[in-house]
């Protein structure tokens, strides 16, 4: 019995690629990781992820964007679906024009950040300007700029 | 760096898959347009810089903070958050 137990935590360890982020510890599974052939923006070496759901925060809408090629580069990303922001029709056809993937497997999904105000209040931005579309059917990502000028790096949400 | 004059119709050409050429010149300004294959991406320099910066800086997302944004997102939107992946 033992020994069975200890087989299959050696074949887990095979499958899944563990990496410690400040949000904890996260896997990822190899069969599911992104290929973004452009990389990210400023990270163009970095062009294969894994998303992992919040290791800490049990049903969070946030996931970990992690990075295979640099382990110390992971970003916070949610899907565009669980915020209340909404592009317009033509945002978003731009947002998939240029993603190259098809509509109907394209999900949105936008990078976090914390901003700091001079006074230090604390609040948390979506960059709706450079989304990153994604089709996890055929696993490729890309991050896409769109042209509209009101859209924002840092919609505050 | 290369520095080459052109006048309004000349242009230069990279490589075999990128040709930039003068359009327009009026006053400071100049008009270029930019033919290539699609796997080259072409920003204006400034707008690059500012998703490079923001991506640097969304690097070091404070994680302490997702509890207040649970919160935050429940109450501006009803929609379900759960997906898959997620139990």
């Amino acid at each position: 019995m033992a020994e069975v137990q200890i087989e299959k935590v050696m074949i887990d360890n095979e499958d899944k690629l563990i990496y410690q982020t400040p949000y904890g510890e996260i896997e990822l599974q190899e069969d599911k990781l992104l290929s973004f052939s452009d990389g990210i923006v400023g990270f163009s070496n970095c062009t294969v992820f894994g998303l992992a759901s919040h290791p800490a925060v049990k049903n969070s809408p946030i996931l970990i964007l992690q990075c295979v090629n640099d382990a110390t580069v992971n970003f916070a990303v949610v899907d565009s679906k669980s915020l209340s922001f909404e592009y317009s029709a033509e945002d978003m056809a731009e947002a998939i024009k240029s993603s190259g993937v098809s509509s109907k497997d394209a999900i949105v999904m936008f990078i976090l950040r914390t901003n700091e105000s001079d006074e230090g209040a604390k609040s948390i931005t979506a960059n709706v300007k450079a989304p990153i579309v994604l089709d996890a059917t055929n696993k490729v990502a890309k991050q896409v700029i769109l042209n509209n000028r009101d859209l924002s790096t840092q919609y505050e949400i | 760096m290369l520095v080459v004059s052109r006048k309004k119709g000349e242009a230069i050409v990279i490589n075999d898959d990128i040709e930039i050429i003068v359009s327009e010149i009026k006053g400071s300004q100049v008009k270029l347009g930019v033919q290539t294959s699609k796997k080259n991406k072409v920003y204006r320099k400034e707008l690059y810089l500012k998703i490079k910066q923001a991506n640097e800086s969304s690097v070091n997302f404070d994680p302490s903070d997702i509890g207040d944004l649970k919160v935050k997102m429940e109450k501006t939107d009803g929609r379900s958050t759960n997906r898959e992946g997620n139990d």
